[in-house]
């Protein structure tokens, strides 16, 4: 981890505390990332055992995929920011991940005979 | 206001700031636009001699800042949707989700439009005006809360 790799280090600066803050606040935010994708994916594979057609796939697929594309744009998106910018941004990034997958969720409640291979 | 800051009744931290503004007014059409009431004009009695310009905010306009209400108010409305069409969706989530994965989500989905607003400021201070409205407009189409809208608006699915 960088945190026993800085503290061998004599004195970390504070460049080097905030960057590891914000590695830090990343992970965090990551976890709870992993956290929606990991929910899309227990629906998917719940749904796939029931069997899905390659539509049923694509649908429920997305919301495994979309999370970890905003996280990376968000990321992309405050690299050159301020800590709090980038907590915020990331954070918006999350709501909006919550909110493609409660809407493919509706959705799969909703058609879930189309869904049906 | 008297060009003496000492024969002010009271003077606050940033006056000074205040006066360095003053000669010079924002040359834009806000100049046409009376600006609205702020508490620093409610708050004193000597708030008419103010010239209104002053208690702006500094780099928001009044059409920004009206918009910026707007868009306050459409994103509470998104998270009152998110948590009515959250809780109608529940019973029938919760046939193949456990309940605290599902719970979880939802509240972090009725968060997303105050956290898509506050992310939004915080990225856009400082430019251009077009932009920060933009950025709202988009939010304002990503977030719609789509199990609220299909279920009829009465949040049973």
């Amino acid at each position: 981890m960088s945190e026993s790799t800085s503290s061998a280090e004599a004195a970390p600066t504070a460049s080097r505390m905030l960057s590891m803050l914000r590695g830090f606040v990343t992970g965090i935010i990551g976890l709870a990332y992993a956290f929606l994708i990991w929910n899309a994916t227990f629906y998917l594979i719940e749904m796939a055992q029931a069997g899905i057609s390659g539509y049923g796939w694509t649908v429920l697929l997305m919301p495994v995929i979309v999370p970890m594309i905003v996280f990376v744009v968000a990321l992309l998106m405050t690299r050159r920011r301020t800590l709090g910018v980038f907590i915020a941004a990331m954070l918006a990034g999350l709501g909006l991940s919550a909110v493609f997958w409660l809407d493919t969720l509706s959705y799969a409640l909703r058609n879930g005979a189309s869904l049906l291979g | 206001m008297s060009s003496d800051p000492d024969d002010d009744a009271l003077s606050w931290e940033g006056d000074a700031a205040l006066d360095a503004r003053r000669p010079a007014p924002h040359p834009s059409e806000r100049s046409t636009q009376p600006a609205p009431p702020s508490r620093d004009q409610a708050a004193s009695p000597a708030g008419e001699q103010a010239d209104a310009h002053d208690d702006e905010p500094h780099g928001i306009g009044t059409v920004t800042l009206v918009m910026l209400g707007i868009f306050g108010g459409v994103y509470l409305l998104y998270t009152i949707g998110w948590v009515i069409g959250g809780v109608g969706m529940q019973a029938k989530a919760m046939f193949m989700l456990p309940a605290p994965l599902y719970l979880a989500s939802m509240w972090i989905a009725a968060l997303a439009p105050a956290l898509w607003f506050v992310a939004t400021l915080m990225l856009t201070r400082g430019g251009k005006d077009w932009v920060r409205i933009s950025a709202l407009v988009v939010g304002a189409a990503l977030l719609v809360p789509w199990p609220f809208v299909v279920a009829g608006g009465g949040g049973a699915l």
